[in-house]
């Protein structure tokens, strides 16, 4: 096999564009995660988020052909599922552990149904792919630029996102709001801030990623709808707020290594021959898992004191918990 | 600022007549509470009389069911802690209402309206404005620190500043010298002395009768939910406070310890001892060090007393000597047998007692019954039937019997364990123990958070077992319990044991230093020495 065809200096650079696009989805919903997780709402419903996303969004664009549109129904969808993960959760405090499985089990059914109800038997439905933007003066820098600034729209409005999120946690009086409600509920509560409020807001936000994400992952990499598109996405992101300490700025950091690991791992596949090569594509296809994971195992190893949010978890009920 | 709010004008509080009903139980039955401005108030009460309860009111945690609460003459309705900050009343809790991830000036800022946005400068002048209030109050306090990295004594004094910050001008203080060290006890009413002097009103409560005798300019003293009388600390003795709030007299320290002085001087002849630890080092439940070097031997009819400050490595003594913690180096020997890596099981079989901090958590089982937690470390054997059978009326007789004789007071033996009180459930956990074949007990904290009867059972009961041969181990934060209680004592500071000295050298002021961390001026024998020249 010849590197040069994946780390030669052309190359390179698609092997980090592609890396950088297949990130989004896992970055977006990783980022909200940690906005929920740092609130004090263990969300497992993530994985069921993405794909609920994934499918609106895809409907959307295909019956109504408009990329724009559904990337909003596939937010829109995130959110409600966020709304209902927060209404579970936080109004009627039950187990957050079952709900969020919950979610991605109605999710994954329910998406399935639908899109066989529509589609089955029919050729596999595809919609038109939106071109890359190559942004003025920015897309010059050397390195970065062929990087980061010849990618989609799609691409431009989620890492502005998941940053600006990343940011709300520290820069905003919300932020300051959801670390003290994941860390003390009751102080918090004490100071006139609403636990409640905040944590419903903070799922509202992590939903709303998450089905971003779903939406990216369809309308701005694949253009197709299938079983599990998702494909544990949703999983990966919540392993990665754990292992990134529930600081947003490691966790994207982890969803760009998941992202580089998947790009790579596609490149090898193609540049050794695919199917035809001795190594199963399945090997292949979990390397992005394995990766990803081990690194992250590896830096919590080190990293020692724990970051854990105290009341992940943990429902709060006024003058109780107190 | 709030415009309704004149900050600087002297405003007293007239609480008359509040009733205040939880469910079934009248917390509050009619109580008037006068508060001036420029004095510091006492709020004495056992547990329970409904002190904080009153003062909640006050802070707009809920309203009160019938009755009126005026300030500065003019009638208030709170329907939150918001409204009541917003008319000047302060309250730092019992326990604290700081998130410990965040920094002082984040804390302050928490809640506070304003924009979406949460600018560096803003803080930054939030942080000069605290410490403009904190010079100005004798509060040192760094407004950059995180809260978690602050000592009890910091933690309250920031919760203090944030009141002022917030314009406080009546402050209410719940049960504020509960962990603090004696020195920072005496650091912290002077402080209160100057607010009061500037003509704020400050309010504590408390039950520790030396705080109030102190410090107080006033004393109101409550007794189930009801005013027992409003009086001068100068007009009243510790005694008829005592009796003020129990409702009978009480035999304090002096007695118990009077009995005890006696047995002392019978039980003179030096006795083998029966629990041993040596170069103990253990962990905390953040992997850092808990525990270094610790060693102690205790005979058996002696109580070695450990005082210190709470957060010192006392949790994580009292469960390396009972088995529920590995601990990383040293020995524990009980009669001369080591047990270092016995279970507690094996401990408990070899005749430890514990009587553990958490006495909820540890203590009982709060989702079983009284009777079934009075013998649970007895079933599966004669005479409560085999592992296989519980011999259910055995069980109702012996938890009857016991019931009785540490006057535990249930509806029945069949009442959750987790409806009793603190001096309840203290009374079952000593019953069970106590009713065992001992060597030796590991009191740990035993009379925190009891009311003052119940605290005088415990100290009873501990003297009485001691008497009995016992060999005890009492960890405690209460400087009162341990000059009273204590044969031999030592101070535990940070992990370590910094100091110790026998009953006739012990010294209020040298141990209270010590536990502060002064052990060097507090001058007392090395600890090392004094252990190798007990056991030689």
């Amino acid at each position: 096999m010849d590197w040069s065809e994946i780390f030669g200096p052309d190359a390179l650079v698609v092997l980090l564009s592609t890396s950088v696009a297949f990130a989004m989805p896992t970055a977006l919903a990783a980022v909200g995660e940690t906005v929920a997780e740092r609130a004090g709402v263990l969300n497992l419903g993530l994985e069921g988020m993405l794909l609920a996303g994934a499918l609106v969004s895809f409907l959307v664009a295909y019956y109504v052909g408009s990329v724009a549109l559904g990337t909003v129904a596939g937010v829109a969808i995130g959110v409600v599922l966020g709304a209902l993960m927060a209404f579970l959760s936080v109004s009627l405090r039950t187990e957050q552990i079952i709900n969020g499985i919950a979610i991605v089990l109605v999710a994954q059914g329910i998406t399935l149904f639908v899109f066989e109800k529509l589609f089955g038997g029919e050729e596999q439905p595809t919609i038109a792919g939106i071109s890359d933007v190559e942004v003025p003066l920015l897309h010059d820098i050397p390195g970065v630029g062929p990087v980061v600034f010849e990618q989609n729209v799609l691409f431009y409005l989620s890492l502005a996102l998941a940053l600006g999120v990343s940011l709300l946690l520290t820069r905003t009086r919300f932020g300051l709001s959801v670390r003290a409600v994941g860390e003390s509920p009751a102080a918090a509560e004490a100071t006139a801030v609403s636990v409640a409020r905040t944590r419903w807001l903070a799922l509202l936000v992590c939903g709303g990623m998450a089905g971003l994400g779903g939406a990216v992952l369809v309308l701005g990499q694949l253009n197709v709808f299938e079983e599990d598109v998702s494909g544990g996405r949703g999983w990966v992101a919540i392993a990665l707020v754990i292992f990134g300490r529930w600081n947003p700025l490691l966790v994207l950091g982890g969803a760009f290594l998941f992202g580089f690991t998947d790009a790579l791992q596609i490149r090898v596949q193609a540049v050794s021959g695919g199917i035809a090569s001795s190594v199963p594509t399945e090997i292949f296809g979990a390397l992005p898992y394995v990766v990803t994971l081990a690194v992250m195992v590896a830096a919590t190893v080190l990293a020692g004191r724990d970051a854990q949010p105290a009341a992940l978890g943990v429902p709060f009920r006024k003058g109780v918990n107190a | 600022m709030n415009a309704s709010r004149d900050g600087t004008r002297a405003r007293g509080v007239s609480m008359t007549g509040v009733v205040k009903r939880f469910g079934p139980v009248t917390a509050l039955g009619g109580v008037d509470f006068d508060l001036r401005p420029g004095e510091i108030h006492a709020l004495l009460g056992e547990n329970g009389a409904g002190k904080t309860t009153l003062m909640n009111i006050l802070y707009g945690m809920f309203p009160p069911d019938d009755g009126t609460v005026a300030i500065g003459g003019r009638e208030m309705r709170f329907a939150s802690p918001q409204d009541a900050i917003a008319e000047g009343v302060g309250m730092v809790h019992q326990h604290f209402m700081l998130v410990p991830t965040l920094t002082v000036a984040e804390n302050v800022v928490l809640g506070e309206r304003g924009g979406p946005l949460l600018r560096k400068r803003h803080l930054a002048a939030v942080s000069k404005q605290l410490a403009e209030v904190a010079e100005r109050y004798g509060l040192d306090v760094d407004p950059g620190a995180r809260v978690w990295q602050l000592s009890v004594g910091e933690q309250q004094r920031v919760e203090v500043l944030r009141a002022l910050y917030k314009g406080a001008r009546i402050l209410i203080l719940d049960e504020p010298t509960a962990t603090l060290t004696p020195r920072e006890t005496e650091r912290l009413f002077p402080k209160l002395r100057a607010l009061a002097a500037e003509g704020a009103a400050v309010v504590f409560i408390t039950h520790h009768l030396e705080d109030v005798i102190s410090w107080a300019d006033r004393i109101t003293v409550l007794r189930h939910g009801e005013r027992v009388g409003t009086l001068r600390p100068s007009e009243s003795s510790a005694s008829d406070l005592a009796r003020m709030m129990v409702g009978r007299d009480v035999r304090l320290m002096q007695v118990v310890a009077g009995e005890r002085s006696v047995s002392g001087t019978k039980e003179a002849r030096p006795r083998e001892p029966v629990l041993r630890v040596e170069g103990l080092r253990a962990k905390g439940d953040r992997g850092t060090p808990a525990l270094s070097d610790v060693g102690f031997s205790v005979a058996a009819g002696e109580i070695l007393a450990v005082a210190g400050v709470e957060g010192n490595g006392q949790p994580e003594l009292e469960e390396v000597l009972y088995g529920l913690r590995a601990r990383e180096a040293g020995r524990v020997s009980l009669d001369g047998r080591d047990v270092t890596y016995a279970d507690p099981a094996e401990r408990l079989r070899l005749g430890l007692g514990l009587v553990p901090s958490n006495r909820y958590r540890r203590g009982l089982i709060r989702e079983l019954s009284v009777a079934e937690n009075l013998v649970m470390d007895r079933l599966g054997a004669a005479p409560f039937g085999s592992e296989l059978r519980v011999d259910r009326r055995e069980v109702a007789r012996q938890a009857k019997e016991l019931i009785e004789r540490f006057s535990i007071r249930v509806s029945g033996p069949d009442q959750l364990a987790g409806t009793l009180s603190g001096g309840n459930a203290q009374r079952l956990v000593l019953a069970r123990t106590l009713s065992r074949e001992l060597r030796c007990l590991v009191a740990a904290q035993p009379t925190r958070g009891l009311d003052v009867g119940a605290i005088e059972f415990v100290w009873e009961q501990l003297a009485a077992a001691r008497d009995r041969g016992l060999a005890i181990l009492l960890i405690s934060t209460d400087l009162d319990e341990v000059m009273g209680m204590a044969d031999r004592c030592c101070v535990i500071y940070r992990g370590r044991l910094v100091a110790q000295w026998p009953r006739d050298e012990l010294d209020r002021e040298r141990v209270g230093l010590a536990m502060g961390g002064a052990a060097d001026r507090a001058a007392a024998a090395p600890v090392s020495s004094a252990v190798a020249s007990r056991e030689s």
